[in-house]
This record gives structure tokens, C-alpha cells and sequence, in this order.
């Protein structure tokens, strides 16, 4: 069952039993009040597809949602801005404490005890996990919305997609995810990056449309232009460069 | 600094309509309070409430609205400066930490 929402534009691509988006922009239901026009442009639904589990899918009083929705502009600039290392960074802040990049996060998100008695050490610590975090961590786009804890990342040759419980603040206690986990999958990287690009950049397009001004959207829709276009040798993580290189 | 409360954040719950929600036990005074407490950090504010998070965003010229965030969510740097101050404890990071 779907939440009933009047949808203005959707785009579905990818395999969902590889790796599959959805993204559907609809009317805010509040009317943008209280948020930045571009932003409210941006309320939709949202489904994260991974080897046939739908991650967004969750129950709402008992109701079965199957899109999280929220403004989805921030998501979408999370995706682009990230881009290279949510492909081709695999290294983990700390150290690798687990199997996967959402455990060994959870693993070492407080400094050891022998960390934190030294201050600076500390802070060097939680800043350098922070910065991992924002740039692998879907929830560091969240702003306000709920969304699943799911965390990208290289794994040698492939791209490791892996989630987590994590009930965030301010989440109702009849609001679930069905596939909480932890859990993880990892595919070749074209068969995440092109979906994913396909619906950034058709929902980057549609909302410059409602705002061909919003210099904010602009930059965005550029900057998905950007990771389009062949790249040069030496700028290795652009998008088609990646996907050739696994033909 | 003007607080307004975004619906998105208010009981009663709405399927499919609503974000992470606000304590029902914060009245509009005691947001404002925390509004005009809070600490700036990029273009967003932060305060903090008996251990708890909270994030404000401008939507308006001079008016914000809040809501809860994990302690993932706020600057390191701020949140150890509040660890040092005493405004939280070492603790509440763990509780209120996603």
C-alpha cells in the first residue's frame, strides 16, 4: 500500500533486485510554509531498492508505507556532492572495526577510553568519524525527515551498500523500517551509479523547471552535468569514466 | 530571532506527512528560549535541552523553526565545547546520539 500522495513526477530506474531508486515529487501537503521555495518544491517520495529488500518501506501505525517521504532536495544535492567518494572512498575513519562500513561506523563512533582522556586526540577522532559520516551516511541528508541509516562506500571493486537500526530523535514509536537490519550487499558500481545518476538527474531538471532562476539549482543541475561528461585521465571518479571502466 | 513551529514537526501525527517530531512537553516559550540560546554553526543553530539536540533553520527573514536531531548531527567542535562547558554529559551523547 502507498501513501496517498498526487504525484507531479516519478522516475524509477535500476533492477531492484541489484540496486533500484525511486523518486516522485508531489505537492507539499503544509504548502512550503515555514521552508525555502526551492526546498518545498522538493517533497516526494523516496525508495531505496538492495538485492529485493525496499530499505525505505516502513509501517506507520501499522500502515505499510512503502516511500519515505520528505523534501528530497537535500537528498539529491547529498548524492551529487558525494558522488566520488560515496564510489572510491572505502577506507573507514577509525579503523576498520567490523565487516561492513555501517558497523564498523557504529563500532567506533565514541573515541576508546584511551582516546578520550587526551582532548586533542578526542577531537581529532570524532571529527575525522563526523566527516566519514557526512560523506557516506544517508542520514547526514536527512533535515528533518526520517530516513533509514544506510552508509556507501567503496569495497575494492565494488560498491558496499549497508544499513542499520538506528531509531534517530524524534521518531515516532509506531513508525519502523521493515528491513531495519544490519545488513549489507555489494554490486559492481555500475549497476549502482547509473540509476542513481538517471533519477538525480531527471529530479535535478524537474526542479529547475519550477525554479529556472534558484541560483541554488543551478549549481545542482551543473554540477550532475558535470559528472556526466567524459572525463579527463586524470579526473578518475567521474561517472561515465567509472561505468567504462567496468564494460 | 522569531521562532514559528513547522507543522512538519507538530503532533498530531500525519502518515506519510511528517518529519521527526517535537516534544509535546516543549510550549512555545520555552522553544523561543532555546532559539535565542542557541549557537550558530554554518546556517543552522544548535542548542541543547536536558541532553537533547535541537537544530533551527531560518525559513523567514528573522523567523526559524527546530526540530530534534541526533547528537551524529552536530558539529564536533561544538559538541565537545558543550561536553567541556558541562551543558551535556558524556552520557546523553550515547542516549541521544542517532
Amino acid at each position: 500500500m502507498t501513501s496517498k500522495m498526487a504525484i507531479q513526477w516519478e522516475r524509477f530506474a535500476g533492477d531492484t533486485s541489484r540496486f533500484a531508486l525511486r523518486m516522485a515529487f508531489a505537492r507539499d501537503p503544509d504548502h512550503g510554509r515555514r521552508t525555502e521555495p526551492e526546498i518545498g518544491f522538493s517533497w516526494g517520495g523516496i525508495q531505496l531498492w538492495v538485492e529485493g529488500k525496499n530499505l525505505c518501506a516502513h509501517q506507520e501505525e501499522g500502515e505499510l508505507i512503502n516511500s519515505v517521504h520528505w523534501y528530497l532536495l537535500p537528498v539529491i544535492e547529498w548524492f551529487v556532492q558525494h558522488w566520488n567518494p560515496l564510489f572510491h572512498e572505502e577506507l573507514l575513519p577509525a579503523k576498520n572495526a567490523d565487516n561492513t562500513g555501517w558497523t564498523s561506523l557504529r563500532a567506533t563512533r565514541f573515541p576508546p577510553s584511551a582516546i578520550e582522556a587526551n582532548e586533542e586526540s578526542a577531537s581529532e577522532w570524532e571529527g575525522v568519524w563526523q566527516a566519514w559520516w557526512t560523506r557516506h551516511a544517508l542520514r547526514a541528508a536527512r533535515e528533518g525527515g526520517l530516513f533509514p541509516d544506510v552508509v556507501f562506500r567503496r569495497f575494492r571493486d565494488l560498491v558496499e551498500v549497508s544499513w542499520g537500526p538506528a531509531r534517530g530523535q524524534g521518531m515516532p514509536e509506531h513508525f519502523n523500517f521493515v528491513y531495519a537490519g544490519p545488513d549489507s550487499c555489494r554490486l559492481p558500481p555500475a549497476d549502482i551509479a547509473e540509476p542513481l545518476y538517471e533519477v538525480l538527474a531527471g529530479a535535478s531538471n524537474y526542479l529547475l523547471s519550477f525554479s529556472p532562476n534558484s541560483r541554488r539549482l543551478k549549481k545542482l543541475c551543473s554540477a550532475v552535468e558535470d559528472m556526466n561528461v567524459v572525463a579527463e585521465p586524470d579526473q578518475r571518479f567521474a561517472r561515465r569514466r567509472l561505468a567504462n571502466s567496468l564494460e | 530571532m522569531q521562532y514559528e513551529a513547522n507543522p512538519k514537526h507538530k503532533e498530531p501525527w500525519q502518515r506519510g506527512r511528517r518529519g521527526t517530531l517535537c516534544p509535546t512537553t516543549l510550549d512555545r516559550t520555552l522553544v523561543q528560549q532555546l532559539l535565542e540560546e542557541s549557537e550558530p554553526a554554518g546556517n543552522k543553530r544548535y542548542a541543547v535541552y536536558q541532553g537533547r539536540p535541537f537544530v533551527a533553520r531560518q525559513h523567514g527573514k528573522d523567523t526559524w523553526h527546530g526540530h530534534p536531531i541526533g547528537w551524529v548531527e552536530v558539529p564536533e567542535s561544538l559538541r565537545r565545547r558543550w561536553l567541556t562547558e558541562g551543558r551535556l554529559q558524556r552520557r546523553d551523547l550515547q542516549k541521544f546520539w542517532d
